[in-house]
């Protein structure tokens, strides 16, 4: 491969994570490079440590062992104002948009802008938070002054969205982003992960299991399974991939589509 | 020999849950200085934990100034001592009844409160969010909820302090006919400033243990809405214990830096 450190995003580097006192092996040397500008879809089963990937990326949880670099810097894991900083890089998209109960729309989206951004008068907060709300297809006038739960599934994502963008984070990190949503909102937030990718020009981390939204949306796709990454490379060879649990995973989603088109 | 290694087991989880407190305690007071101060939020908290408890706060204050007048009455009736009621009830609410039941009424209300919010944010992700965005967690919802506490119990407490012993003095001179005269001049010989302090001393750190255990219950809940409704659980049980525990050893303390010379 003839890419540098530079052109990676996330580099994750023979990583070995347990829990319970080491009788859970989550991963045993998972090694990862994220390029940069790409969409990403890391894919498997679940229970396989995909949320446990993200929270290692971010600097939430700390390996036993190994190493995870940010555009080529290491995480600093004791060096609580670093690592703040370093998160800065990263917006995420929760699998239920984890938006603030308590507070409304705007307060949500305005959240990150009013902690990090104290240059800023609330005028220009209140600018940044409409034209993020219009970028993730939202009507500002009828969502700003609505609570979370007000909203609905998609509504939700798509405000999570626009607080996850608001900071205009370089990487940009979707957990499990169409689970539970029905066809139409899933459809949706597939066209918004491409299209938001496109208009910010961000790298897109999505973990999910949803083999048909990462075959429409992935530059790239992960396959993860038993603590490493068993298969790697595009939708198209993804599709063409003969290792066993990833042929299992595949066909078990077309047994269904091919059942149905007879 | 299995419940000898339940015992050990029960008796190693103590002490790594003592550890895990310590150590989010002490994560906590890190935060507690640094940039930038929330002044709000701490506002918010001391609004929720000291100005919505004044009510419950005078009804059981009153009530139990009244009901320990007329206990200590006629105890003390026996030995012709009711002119000592007024003293005695003073003593009693500004040493211990005024820190130890403000503690337990506002453990009730706002420590369940607080592990139930922090717990309910935990497992919605909505403390990974925060910490997502760079916004340390422990430093916007921890930190807060520990000042505005530590600020407000003492109010609180001088409160219970005074609207019991008014309940006291009203049953006392109304009901119980014991001289007014007698019932204050007691009360003013007996009772000094350094058992105020005490009181009051024992209010803030009170403040301190029941928000630290109900945001460290509610911080690290694990799992869905019955976790939350066990943590909520657990922080009221583990906070009324650990008051009437610490009660002792903080007297105690108390008592060796304000009282030296009386044994």
């Amino acid at each position: 491969m003839a890419q540098t450190q530079q052109e990676f995003a996330i580099e994750i580097r023979d990583l070995h994570k347990s829990f319970g006192e080491g009788r859970y092996h989550v991963y045993s040397g998972l090694d990862v490079k994220i390029p940069k500008g790409l969409i990403t879809f890391i894919l498997g089963p679940s229970g396989v440590g995909k949320s446990v990937l993200l929270k290692h990326t971010l600097g939430l949880l700390k390996p036993d062992r190994g190493d995870i670099l940010i555009f080529g810097r290491a995480i600093p894991y004791d060096k609580p104002r670093e690592l703040n900083e370093m998160r800065k890089h990263f917006g995420m998209l929760f699998q239920y948009a984890a938006l603030f109960d308590d507070f409304t729309v705007f307060q949500n989206v305005a959240f990150p802008l009013v902690e990090h951004r104290k240059d800023i008068t609330l005028d220009e907060i209140k600018k940044k938070v409409v034209d993020k709300l219009r970028a993730v297809g939202l009507d500002p006038e009828n969502t700003l002054d609505k609570y979370p739960s007000e909203l609905s599934g998609g509504m939700k994502k798509r405000v999570g969205l626009a607080r996850a963008i608001v900071l205009e984070p370089q990487i940009l990190l979707y957990d499990e982003p169409t689970t539970g949503l029905d066809p139409v909102t899933r459809a949706m937030v597939d066209d918004l992960i491409l299209e938001t990718n496109a208009k910010f020009g961000l790298t897109s981390v999505v973990i999910s299991h949803d083999i048909l939204s990462a075959l429409y949306s992935a530059d790239q796709i992960g396959f993860l399974h038993g603590g490493k990454i068993v298969f790697w490379g595009t939708p198209k060879e993804f599709t063409q991939c003969n290792h066993e649990v990833v042929r299992n995973f595949l066909d078990a989603e077309m047994k269904h589509r091919k059942e149905l088109e007879q | 020999m299995s419940w000898v290694a339940s015992i050990g087991d029960a008796f190693m989880e103590f002490i790594a849950e003592t550890g895990r407190i310590s150590k989010f305690f002490q994560s906590a007071m890190y935060w507690m200085f640094r940039p930038p101060f929330r002044y709000k939020l701490v506002l918010e908290q001391f609004l929720f934990v000291a100005n919505k408890s004044l009510f419950i706060i005078c009804v059981t204050s009153i009530f139990t100034g009244m009901v320990f007048a007329v206990q200590v009455y006629f105890g003390f009736r026996i030995i012709n001592a009711d002119g000592l009621v007024g003293p005695t009830t003073a003593i009693a609410f500004v040493r211990e009844l005024g820190p130890v039941f403000t503690a337990i009424v506002v453990t009730g209300r706002c420590g369940a409160a607080m592990a139930a919010q922090l717990g309910t944010m935990r497992v919605t992700e909505q403390i990974d969010a925060m910490d997502v965005m760079a916004v340390n967690s422990i430093h916007y919802l921890v930190v807060p909820r520990l000042l505005a506490s530590f600020i407000a119990m003492p109010l609180l407490t001088a409160l219970f302090i005074f609207v019991g012993n008014v309940g006291s003095n009203l049953t006392g001179i109304l009901q119980l006919k014991i001289d007014p005269v007698i019932y204050m001049s007691h009360l003013q010989e007996f009772v000094l400033v350094r058992d105020l302090a005490q009181g009051l001393i024992k209010g803030a750190a009170f403040g301190i243990i029941f928000a630290t255990i109900g945001t460290y219950k509610g911080y690290y809940t694990q799992g869905g809405a019955e976790a939350v409704g066990r943590s909520t659980n657990q922080a009221v049980v583990v906070t009324l214990v650990l008051i009437l525990v610490s009660d002792y050893f903080l007297t105690l303390m108390i008592r060796a830096l304000l009282y030296p010379t009386q044994i």
